[in-house]
């Protein structure tokens, strides 16, 4: 179920914001953190998400604030 | 997880591994766990989806979410069980899913202990469950009747003093009742819970017991890895020589786990 039900329950690592879904990705309303879906599985790691422009390390993300 | 060198990447000898028994004894703890039909469920540590698959088959769940952080596990758990109302999430325990409502039952089988922090952990769990729902766990009994583990480890110990610091009955005395049944306390839960739940293992020879252990994935097989091929064969000929066996040669073990659980209120 990448459904609609699971994209509303899922909420970003960092500060637990909202996601919204964009293509392949799951991005954080927040911090702009873009987590990737590989065959129906949001991959919710922090280390392993695509950071916004100009945030050099997932430290520098303000989530949630 | 607490810091040491456990190597846990691999999923399928994990499966070959604790997995055999884990499988086995997620049925049981769905039983225990008794919980109502038609519920959210929410698996916390899921690994390679054994009490997911038995929660969606067993429980009459509304759905069943699994999580955990270790990618090749939770690839493998929806490759093996994924179905119309699973579904499973890489990510930690810092990142649970929430629903608007809570989950009806958040639960978390054979994970508690690698936690670097239970108590966060437990309020994390606590925090996803919606009022009058449960949370449970279950633990292997790794100090006293977790057999296959405990013959293990004694072994390991005289063969190697420094392995007894790797002795999952001493890094972990959180898997005893009263922890547990503490542990759940502290955590505002009520009508708290802890039972043992037994699995009667059989094994044809000790091939059979020991080539998992041979697999590196999980604390004793990283143990086993480390060793050279002496040593590894002097740990393999003390643990033959400990464990008890019938006259046809096959080795009968108990695994235990603890089963412990609390209501939100």
């Amino acid at each position: 179920m990448l459904n609609k039900e699971l994209l509303d329950i899922l909420v970003c690592p960092v500060g637990k914001s909202e996601l919204r879904l964009d293509g392949d990705s799951l991005v954080c309303t927040s911090c702009g953190a873009r987590y990737r879906i590989e065959d129906d599985i949001p991959i919710m790691l922090v280390d392993e998400a695509e950071l916004p422009e100009g945030v050099q390390s997932p430290d520098e993300l303000k989530c949630g604030e | 997880m607490d810091g040491n060198t456990d190597s846990w990447s691999r999923a399928s000898t994990y499966e070959d591994f604790m997995g055999r028994w884990s499988r086995r004894m997620a049925p049981e703890f769905v039983a225990w766990l008794n919980v109502a039909e038609g519920v959210h469920w929410l698996d916390v540590g899921c690994g390679t989806g054994a009490l997911t698959e038995a929660i969606s088959r067993l429980a009459a769940p509304a759905s069943v979410l699994g999580c955990d952080p270790t990618e090749a596990f939770v690839r493998h758990a929806r490759e093996h069980h994924g179905s119309a109302r699973t579904a499973f999430v890489i990510g930690g325990i810092g990142a649970l899913p929430e629903r608007a409502d809570g989950f009806g039952s958040v639960t978390s089988s054979f994970a508690l202990n690698f936690f670097p922090d239970p108590g966060l952990a437990m309020d994390e769990l606590v925090h996803v469950t919606r009022t009058g729902g449960t949370v449970s766990a279950c633990v292997w009994d790794y100090a006293e009747q977790m057999q296959p583990l405990r013959y293990f480890w004694d072994a390991a110990a005289r063969t190697d003093r420094q392995a007894a610091a790797l002795d999952e009955g001493r890094r972990f005395p959180l898997c005893q009742p009263r922890r547990l049944e503490t542990l759940f306390r502290h955590a505002g839960l009520q009508e708290i819970r802890c039972d043992a739940l037994d699995l009667f293992l059989s094994f044809a020879d000790f091939d059979e017991y020991w080539r998992p252990f041979l697999g590196g994935t999980g604390p004793a097989p990283s143990y086993v890895a480390s060793l050279g091929t002496d040593r590894r064969e002097a740990l393999a000929n003390e643990i033959a020589a400990m464990l008890p066996r019938s006259s046809d040669g096959t080795i009968s073990l108990r695994a235990r786990a603890w089963a412990v659980r609390g209501g939100k209120r």
